[in-house]
């Protein structure tokens, strides 16, 4: 039956094709090819930037992080930052609380107004829709601007407003009643953090009696009874956290004295090993009984890049950015200690553990002061938000809600159609149908785009350039026109973006992967 | 009965995994000019795997397959050279909806063949009357009946004027009153001499045209031989098994 | 067992049936369901209670609006005097026909298209009504309300209080009047119609028409208020300055209307939609470098015959260039191939070592690059037995030698065909083939050349216009020029990227999921400091680029990457069949890209791509941030600014309440448009 093969052009084995006409070599050499232009253009770029800037007497450098600022900033945990760095750091915080308070306000506004859009009600539904077109359909930046104005519009604040208040809302800002952080806050939170983590235990263990058993054992309730007792218990008893005074005390000993190649080599090892591991655990996916199964151009790629990887990182350790990268960043010489940067926020935190009994927080009304001749805001008491900080979070989170109400209908429509008429021919009532089948069927469908709006939120803060709210691309351009030094400037805006929108799409991704879980 | 001639189609000791799934082990058979060979099989034995390495729209991994002496390599031009002779029919006919019927047939005439418009628009008018639907010429493939879609398919084939054609399954995704007319169109173009590699369910077809039917499972052929013999007299259990199971 | 009957005949029912009437309808039973609802008493009660607190909300907003508009203390004249800033800024007075005439433009294409894809749009008159009657409701809930300013606060509810201030004036009860006559007419015909009027309907160009009648009537007729003095204002009548040229637009816009009706009896419709297809690629680049910017032109230095001037060059290039990619596009041809390819090198390897001497500011791989390419052709020439790869391997050592003309000093325009050239070689042998492709080829290269240096010449032709401003757009016109650069010229990058996200090549893909990543993380506002304050860092030395370039090259990178990810989606959702299809068939894989894949993938995306229009459109504004003169940082800052000659402090909140709508109500009006769009796609062809 078989006939041996019979090439008609070529004689003998298998011929080899030219390379030129070898598909493996041409996709491989396009790609290889493309990637040395890149680079090489990459190149070409910074060497240009570097020359260009050498031209204007400006040259690249990282001074301006350990020089300090010469002005003061709008707002933050340091308005008067002593160096370059730390002023960066203010402007991540206050990024990073503006970013976290209008998420949770945006989520809770926009549920609200989805749900109304698809209420029963005209008018509810009606009032929802006209928000979601008004909002949505609006450039936030015009919104902010709008709401700075409303804000500057209100009542001056006087000498004659002193004194204590429910709340104030004035050209200066607007101020509420708040729980203030005292003293044994620091205690307080590393309690309450425990009790999570021991809350979290607990609730494991009563489902896994619940399974074993099969009975009910009320396993939620117990979870948050356990953080509960935790949360009003440590109220009394938080100062016996004091002891991770000691723990911080010796971290902060070994960061500043153990020899930084220590260090170096055990990071190191841990990049060799992850690269080891992921080549390892990759291959041995693709091993099977027959041997190892044929490897695609795309598998050979991931090892190679894998492997790439790991050396980098060994050799990133293992230079050491302990005493180079870091210290000339800051100006610094070579050190032999360990120079990350930890050591001070090890011995910071020790200083606040220490079986101090101060209540941990407090709550009190805002106040307004006349310290010199101008009327102000207590910093005590209550709370007080400026105008630019009210601009910029009503701003996004009234706009993001407009989004996240569509996102919400659009997921609870998805999940009606077929479970709405299943539901109802189980007798449930409407209530009990939204909570019971259509939101939780809903938040898996409503994650991933929901996801999408939390980081354009985190994006949209960046506006708050325009009504002066100290972000951190304020305090960049702040940086950058006293010292000229903008590219650095941008590359740290790219980082600290990157890592957010990372960190946020991780957080989100991680939850989907839980949700789809759930379903199988 | 497959010897007139020397061989269309050369397969030979060929082997294809997914990932770490085998779906070929060793696969040797050889197709003659003029020949029309059924493929038939379980799903997940490796049929339409085969084919579609015949065709390099799947990569075989050892082995060596040649048709009309062109063997498949890494060879950019041996590759273009095979695409060109051999047509290929799709279970989902995989028209572009965004072209007429008439814009399908001539597309790769004009930009793999280089003719004409013209040129190609007659031929692809003839190829239509063909397979029976000359006046849905200027329709979108969406307007049309399944069977209609899968004939326009076959024209489509047609216009490279290729030397072998493959069909994977052409009438699994058809309603059972549109199988018919389909077939009839391969019955037409296997008399006429084009030599056919057809991997079907459909039994009648192989009884009546086929030169030879190959059974295969598990990535390999089991047995093979004339219909006759298929539908008389088959040797080995597993193909007794399945014959049993559809017939 | 025999007497069981062996089936049963029931024939076929012939007459159609009438559906059954309707439930019944009426105002009680409307209020009873939609804001009395429920299954319980309860639920009801809480519906009730729902219905009055949102009511209470909605009615107060109205309220607060209305007199926050009709307050005699807002400076509305502040609005109507800075019109022209806001939209056209520093544009000189004498020059305004360009704008009307860009404006007029716009209005005939749009026209044109309408004919030509044959806008059969039709409203039924249900709908219509309905929106009329509603409208009337609110107009004259309007006029009731407008009284209340003195309670224009939201907190405190108080509610119609028609003891104001205001009086009936003639224009309140006008409008009273028209709201209750639009209300009337509406309810009068739905209520006899019924659902009847569902059926019936009439087409939107009528609509559209009647609507266009009806501003022009308004604005010949209408009051608005105008400053008089420094801080008092008046109404008066628009200037004719204004109305006149509207009058005259809507006047073409319907001629050139029944232009296209005339123009399709005579001109295939396929032929006159392809026409239309390149005049609005081309309308937007003369509005604004020819008929906007009024570039000063040189005549004889641009028609000089000499080697580099523009004709020269344009002369140069499409005749030796499309000589090559003629010879690029020829099906067959070995020897010949063998010649060039020969020639070429050739040429290269002598002119790559010279060229280190002569010129000290090129990189110093140029000269070895060049050579080698030389060296790689004359070999390949020699050993190649096959024209197509001959040409494809020239299409690539055109395109290296191309990127490297980038280092190499010589004029721009120079560069920037060369450039282009390359890009055309690489597609040449794919794209290549008959004598009409071949002759396509020939002719869209000539059309590029001519293009780029037509581009060339009036970007560095000096502009006649006189004006106070470093640029001559500004206001309105400045954010249109971003929006619809900034997703024109994105699409091409965008396109790219999401081929090679999505393609089988993993370095590719992985320079491109970088690519997109990282520019999405990090905001808009950020890339715009990128582009104004640090693009000219990149450039070579001597090549600079106006600020206004500059910020749409950085809205351009950034858009990019949101324009290939929704590409990718639509590559995402075409069937793997149609890759299979096209390469069973024999089309290379650029073939099936360019002809198979993108047509289906950017259809299928339209929609997503429209959204992005207005996301772009949108973030526009933020140009202000960065100090450029867009209608918004006009608004907000130069109008509230005016002291003289009238005073216009302290109008910044009314102003920003003017922009706000004014955004609202284009970027309202296209989503509505995009969705009718999108709804009308979703039942087509898939």
């Amino acid at each position: 039956m078989v006939t041996p093969l019979e090439p008609r052009t070529d004689s003998g084995e298998q011929a080899k094709p030219p390379f030129w006409r070898n598909v493996t070599v041409l996709k491989w050499g396009a790609q290889i090819g493309f990637l040395v232009f890149f680079v090489w253009l990459f190149y070409i770029l910074i060497s240009e930037a570097a020359s260009n800037l050498k031209q204007t007497g400006i040259p690249f450098s990282w001074d301006f992080l350990g020089d300090p600022l010469g002005v003061k900033l709008g707002e933050g945990f340091n308005t008067d930052p002593e160096s370059g760095l730390e002023a960066l750091a203010v402007g991540m915080v206050n990024m990073v609380r503006i970013t976290i308070s209008g998420i949770v306000a945006a989520t809770i506004l926009g549920t609200i107004i989805g749900i109304a859009r698809l209420s029963s009600n005209w008018i509810v539904s009606k009032v929802a829709n006209a928000y979601i077109e008004f909002f949505r359909n609006i450039p936030l930046l015009v919104q902010i601007y709008f709401w700075q104005a409303l804000v500057f519009g209100l009542g001056e604040l006087t000498a004659d407003d002193t004194g204590s208040g429910m709340y104030f809302a004035t050209s200066k800002g607007v101020a509420i009643p708040w729980l203030n952080p005292r003293a044994g806050r620091w205690q307080y939170i590393a309690l309450l953090l425990l009790g999570g983590w021991v809350a979290r235990r607990v609730y494991k263990w009563r489902i896994k009696i619940l399974e074993e058993k099969g009975m009910e054992t009320h396993a939620m309730a117990w979870g948050l009874g356990t953080f509960a007792t935790f949360m009003f218990g440590g109220w009394l008893i938080h100062p016996i956290m004091g002891v991770l005074g000691y723990l911080w005390s010796a971290l902060a000993w070994i960061s500043g004295n153990v020899p930084v190649f220590f260090f170096q080599v055990a990071l190191a090892a841990v990049a060799a090993w992850l690269a080891y591991r992921f080549i390892k655990n990759f291959l041995d996916e693709r091993r099977t009984p027959a041997g190892l199964a044929k490897l695609t151009d795309d598998d050979y790629f991931r090892l190679i890049v894998a492997g790439l990887l790991g050396l980098a990182g060994v050799a990133f350790f293992l230079l050491g950015p302990g005493n180079s990268v870091v210290s000339q960043m800051l100006g610094r010489s070579k050190t032999f200690a360990m120079n990350w940067g930890l050591e001070p926020i090890f011995e910071f935190l020790a200083t606040k553990f220490d079986f101090s009994t101060g209540v941990p927080m407090e709550w009190s009304r805002p106040e307004v002061v006349v310290p010199t001749r101008f009327a102000q805001y207590s910093a005590e008491v209550g709370k007080a938000f400026t105008p630019a900080f009210v601009a910029v979070w009503i701003g996004v989170t009234l706009y993001t809600a407009a989004f996240i109400g569509e996102i919400v209908r659009a997921g609870i429509m998805a999940v009606h159609r077929g479970q709405n008429e299943a539901a109802n021919a189980l007798g449930l009532k409407r209530g009990q149908m939204l909570r019971l089948v259509v939101l939780p069927q809903a938040f898996r469908i409503v994650l991933p785009p929901l996801g999408s709006q939390y980081l354009n939120l985190a994006k949209n803060t960046s506006l708050g350039i325009a009504v002066a709210y100290a972000d951190i691309v304020q305090v960049g351009q702040t940086i950058y026109n006293q010292g000229g030094q903008a590219l650095a400037v941008f590359i740290i805006w790219m980082g600290f973006y990157s890592g957010v929108s990372l960190l946020l799409s991780g957080v989100v991704n991680y939850y989907n992967r839980k949700m789809q879980l759930v379903e199988r | 009965m497959s010897d007139n001639g020397h061989p269309m189609i050369v397969v030979e000791g060929v082997k294809k995994w997914f990932g770490d799934f085998q779906a070929l082990r060793g696969v040797t058979t050889t197709v003659g000019q003029r020949d029309v060979v059924v493929v038939i099989g379980p799903s997940g034995s490796g049929k339409s795997t085969l084919i579609r390495c015949i065709n390099r729209l799947e990569v075989h991994q050892e082995g060596r397959i040649a048709v009309d002496g062109i063997e498949l390599t890494n060879d950019l031009r041996n590759i273009d050279a095979i695409r060109r002779e051999v047509g290929m029919v799709f279970q989902s006919f995989n028209l572009f909806p965004h072209l007429t019927v008439l814009e399908n047939i001539t597309l790769a005439p004009i930009w793999v063949r280089k003719q004409t418009r013209t040129e190609s628009e007659e031929n692809g008018m003839q190829l239509l009357e063909r397979v029976g639907i000359p006046e849905q010429a200027d329709k979108y493939p969406g307007q049309l009946s399944g069977g209609q879609q899968q004939r326009v398919a076959i024209a489509r084939s047609l216009a490279m004027s290729p030397k072998v054609m493959l069909f994977d399954e052409p009438t699994s995704a058809l309603d059972p009153e549109m199988i018919k007319e389909v077939l009839d169109v391969m019955k037409e173009l296997a008399l006429s001499g084009m030599t056919m590699i057809v991997v079907t369910h459909e039994m009648g077809f192989a009884r009546e045209v086929a030169d030879r039917v190959l059974f295969m499972d598990y990535g390999t052929i089991v047995e093979e031989g004339t219909p006759e013999h298929f539908f008389t007299n088959p040797q080995h259990d597993r193909t007794k098994l399945f014959l049993s199971q559809i017939l | 067992m025999t007497d069981q009957p062996q089936g049963i005949v029931h024939g076929v029912i012939e007459e159609l049936e009438k559906a059954p009437d309707p439930p019944p309808s009426g105002p009680w039973i409307w209020v009873q369901e939609n804001l009395l609802g429920g299954d319980t008493r309860l639920t009801k009660f809480f519906n009730g209670l729902l219905t009055v607190v949102f009511a209470l909300i909605a009615v107060n907003i109205l309220q607060f609006l209305t007199s926050y508009i009709f307050n005699p203390e807002r400076r509305w004249s502040a609005v109507t005097f800075n019109m022209k800033l806001m939209m056209v800024q520093a544009f000189p007075q004498a020059d305004l026909f360009r704008i009307w005439l860009s404006i007029g433009i716009f209005f005939v294409l749009v026209a044109l298209s309408l004919v030509a894809w044959g806008l059969r749009g039709q409203m039924s008159l249900w709908t219509l009504s309905r929106g009329l009657r509603n409208a009337g409701v609110f107009l004259m809930l309007m006029t009731v309300m407008h009284g209340a300013f003195e309670a224009s606060k939201i907190l405190p509810i108080p509610l119609f209080s028609i003891d104001s201030p205001a009086d009936w004036s003639g224009t309140r009860l006008l409008i009273f009047v028209i709201g209750l006559a639009m209300f009337a007419g509406a309810f009068m015909y739905l209520r006899r119609e019924g659902i009847a009027a569902k059926d019936k309907s009439i087409p939107f160009l009528s609509l559209i028409a009647v609507g266009m009648g009806l501003v022009t009537l308004v604005i010949w007729t209408i009051d608005l208020p105008i400053p008089d003095g420094q801080f008092d204002e008046t109404l008066g009548p628009i200037a004719t300055s204004t109305t006149g040229p509207w009058t005259i637009l809507f006047a073409v816009a319907i001629a050139a209307y029944f232009f296209g009706r005339w123009l399709i009896g005579i001109v295939e419709p396929a032929r006159l939609r392809r026409w239309l297809v390149i005049l609005w690629l081309f309308s937007y680049p003369v509005i604004i470098m020819v008929i906007q910017r009024k570039p000063i032109l040189e005549w004889g230095d641009i028609l000089a015959i000499s080697k580099d001037s523009p004709l020269g060059l344009f002369l140069l290039f499409s005749v030796i260039g499309g000589a090559v990619i003629w010879w690029l596009a020829l099906p067959d041809s070995l020897p010949v191939g063998r010649g060039i390819a020969v020639a070429i090198g050739a040429l290269l390897i002598l002119a790559g070592w010279p060229l280190e001497f002569f010129f000290d500011e090129m990189p110093a791989l140029v000269g070895p690059i060049a050579t080698l390419a030389g060296v790689a052709l004359i070999a390949g020439g020699l050993m190649i037995h096959d024209r197509v790869e001959i040409a494809r391997i020239i299409g690539s050592v055109l395109a290296i030698v191309a990127l490297l003309v980038w280092f190499v000093p010589m004029p721009f325009l120079v560069r920037g065909l060369f450039i282009t050239f390359a890009f055309v070689a690489v597609a040449a042998p794919s794209f290549g083939g008959t004598a009409q492709t071949r002759n396509n080829m020939v002719a869209v290269w000539v059309a590029i050349v001519f293009l780029v240096v037509a581009t060339f010449v009036l970007g560095e032709a000096e502009t006649a216009l006189e004006f106070q401003s470093t640029t001559f757009l500004g206001g309105f016109n400045l954010s249109i020029l971003l929006a619809i650069s900034g997703v024109a010229l994105s699409f091409p990058l965008g396109v790219v990227l999401a081929l090679a996200r999505t393609s089988s090549m993993p370095i590719f893909r992985l320079l491109a999921t970088a690519y997109i990543e990282i520019v999405r993380s990090v905001p808009l506002i950020t890339w715009l400091f990128f582009g104004s304050v640090m693009i000219s860092l990149f450039l070579p030395g001597g090549i600079s680029f106006d600020e206004i370039v500059r910020v749409v090259a950085a809205v351009s990178i950034f858009n990019a990457a949101y324009v290939a990810e929704n590409i990718r989606g639509g590559l995402q959702s075409i069937n793997k069949g149609q890759y299979e299809a096209g390469s069973a068939m024999g089309l290379s894989t650029v073939q099936s890209t360019a002809l198979i894949i993108m047509p289906q993938a950017i259809r299928a995306v339209l929609p997503a791509l429209v959204g992005s229009v207005i996301v772009s459109f949108k973030d526009t504004s933020l140009v202000a941030i960065i100090g450029l003169a867009d209608v918004l940082l006009i608004a907000k800052s130069f109008v509230p600014g005016q002291t003289n000659p009238h005073n216009f402090l302290g109008t910044q909140p009314q102003m920003l309440f003017f922009i706000a709508i004014f955004y609202w109500m284009f970027t309202f009006t296209f989503s509505r448009m995009a969705l009718r769009y999108e709804k009308s796609l979703g039942l087509g062809e898939r």
